[in-house]
């Protein structure tokens, strides 16, 4: 918490007029910046195996803007992604992208697979060679290889984006 | 197979949506951080030259007692100023109420204005209010008609409180909200319930006004039969799939008109879009994020109803991302900085009035001393001796006034939107 300079009521960071007395958080907003437009995401790097540790984290939360779904998963999961509807064969993916509308979204049927590093280090995303791809932070996955998977990345499934956040 | 960029859709679609945020004054603090987000949405810049579609409105007008003299006059005769406003493919139905409703004008087209004028005038004061009377009377009216053809909106007027039925008009105004139907209620003198009437325009995000004077009426009722009739979208609902750290502490609109937002479960109801005037909202999140350099992104998803698309029904997303940076980047838009500037004047306000209701009479007098200062700085002098006013009131009296209280609330919110539209324009 910080102080306000004036009444020393407690306050959030990041406040900008004190609750109780109304001045101007002014030391803070001296050094503030702000960010408009569109956010530029950093491609993840090939070479360096960056882990959010595990450690604490029980759940994975996988959110999907286009339908408004949120699915949580326990963190040890293997959470396979695609689509399939009753009329096709075989067993249910986790994350069956089928009602958000995954054939227009390019999802293919075995699309990818998100699962805990060999290691244990953390979470990894595996694009299972589907048609349209999968990419990872707006980076394009090359199929069949383990990548680190962290909270607040952002997949997309051919076109359908995906959030991913631990917990 | 369409791939379509999400980022693309919403600055060419039929709505634009763009968010500012106060964010990367994130530092590397331990604790939870408080951030403001800006959302505005707006119609198009080549707008959509359809014709809009025919308003169905109810009038419920509060004939109790209360009311005889120049302030049933008055509605009077903005009741008929609007009956001449409308065109003739709009729909009207006026109900009267006391302890009951009564239909003055069953549901009809505007055709016969001198008619309809006339009946406007056999409105005479009698008994109680009861508004939960006149709601009911004035939804059934305005049902008359398949709603999805219409934009619809009933204005609710009213000089006194409602007894034992308030839980009865929220349950229907957000019955009524659900099936597409707006409200907006007005206040004359300073006898009813302010935060009733917040909450029973809340549900379909409508406005809610206070008319100190009967000669206003006519002025406020103009400007929403104005908004009314160059309606670009309706139902407009954001909703939010934020994640378990981002906590959503309140909302406010800001424009057309400031408004306290309710918060439903993960979406609230934002109201309309009236003519080119962007729809703005205030969100302050309390976020637990200590990734530097990360970004936490916030999903949203904003649905509205646009009568003049041939899919009236669209639905925007996209991810709002919100970066943790150690440095200085820039600066926050000033834009931002003064509405969070006067809302927070807005709330001390507030509490203020919380504190004498708490018996706390001396805490409200010093809050409305300091509140007094505070909007001199801002340069709103007439506030700032309402302000003043009201102190003095207070600490002599022990009590609030009640004109007093109504005028800084809602003079207050006027400020929001009108300091924000010509921050915007410049
Ligand atoms: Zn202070």
């Amino acid at each position: 918490m910080l102080k306000c300079s004036e009444c020393d009521e407690k306050l959030y960071p990041g406040t900008l007029f004190c609750n109780n007395c109304g001045a101007s958080i002014k030391s803070l907003r001296d050094e503030v910046a702000v960010l408009t437009g569109p956010v530029e995401v950093n491609p993840p790097s090939l070479v360096g195996q960056n882990f959010d540790s595990l450690m604490g984290k029980r759940e994975i939360f996988l959110m999907i803007p286009f339908s408004g779904r949120s699915i949580s998963y326990p963190i040890q999961q293997h959470i396979r992604i695609g689509r399939s509807s009753e009329s096709n064969s075989g067993t249910e993916p986790e994350l069956n992208l089928q009602d958000d509308a995954g054939v227009e979204h390019g999802v293919s049927r075995d699309h990818g697979l998100i699962r805990p590093d060999d290691q244990g280090r953390g979470l990894v995303l595996i694009d299972l060679d589907s048609t349209n791809g999968t990419k990872l932070n707006n980076y394009r996955l090359p199929p069949h290889l383990p990548y680190p998977l962290n909270s607040g990345d952002e997949i997309q499934f051919g076109s359908l984006l995906v959030h991913v956040f631990l917990k | 197979m369409a791939f379509t960029d999400t980022l693309q859709k919403t600055k060419s679609g039929p709505l634009q949506v763009s968010i500012d945020d106060s964010c990367s004054q994130l530092s590397e603090a331990d604790d939870t951080q408080l951030v403001y987000v800006l959302m505005t949405v707006e119609p198009p810049e080549v707008e959509n030259k359809k014709e809009i579609l025919p308003l169905n409105l109810t009038l419920v007008i509060d004939r109790s007692t209360s009311m005889r003299g120049s302030r049933l006059d008055k509605v009077k005769t903005a009741a008929k100023m609007i009956i001449e406003k409308l065109s003739p493919r709009d729909h009207l139905s006026v109900i009267s109420y006391s302890d009951r409703a009564e239909v003055v004008i069953p549901h009809t087209k505007v055709d016969d204005r001198r008619r309809l004028a006339g009946r406007i005038n056999q409105i005479v004061p009698s008994g109680g209010t009861e508004i939960l009377q006149g709601l009911k009377a004035g939804l059934r009216e305005m049902q008359s008609v398949p709603l999805q053809d219409y934009v619809n909106h009933l204005i609710l007027l009213t000089d006194g409180h409602t007894y034992g039925d308030s839980q009865e008009c929220l349950d229907l105004a957000q019955q009524a909200a659900s099936r597409g139907v707006g409200i907006s209620a007005f206040g004359i003198g300073d006898e009813w319930n302010d935060e009733f009437l917040d909450a029973l325009v809340a549900p379909s995000g409508g406005q809610s006004g206070y008319i100190a004077e009967p000669e206003q009426v006519i002025h406020y009722l103009r400007q929403r039969i104005q908004g009314l009739g160059v309606i670009y979208a309706q139902n407009v609902v954001l909703h939010e799939q934020f994640p378990p750290s981002v906590q959503i502490k309140e909302v406010f609109k800001l424009s057309p008109f400031a408004q306290p937002i309710k918060l439903g479960r993960n979406q609230m109801s934002l109201g309309t879009i009236e003519g080119e005037v962007p729809l703005v909202v205030l969100l302050e999140l309390l976020v637990d994020f200590k990734g530097k350099g990360q970004m936490l992104g916030l999903p949203w998803r904003v649905t509205a109803e646009v009568p003049t698309l041939d899919t009236p029904q669209i639905s925007l997303s996209e991810v709002h991302g919100l970066i943790v940076h150690g440095e200085s980047q820039g600066v926050i838009s000033p834009v931002l900085i003064e509405a969070v500037q006067i809302l927070n004047l807005y709330r001390m306000h507030e509490q203020a009035l919380g504190d004498v209701s708490r018996g706390n009479v001396d805490a409200a007098t010093k809050r409305m001393e300091r509140l007094t200062e505070r909007f001199r700085e801002a340069g709103l002098n007439g506030l700032a001796q309402t302000a003043k006013a009201q102190t003095l009131h207070l600490a002599q009296t022990g009590k609030v006034d009640a004109t007093g209280r109504m005028t800084l609330k809602f003079a207050t919110r006027q400020q929001l939107t009108s300091r924000l539209t010509s921050k915007m324009r410049s």
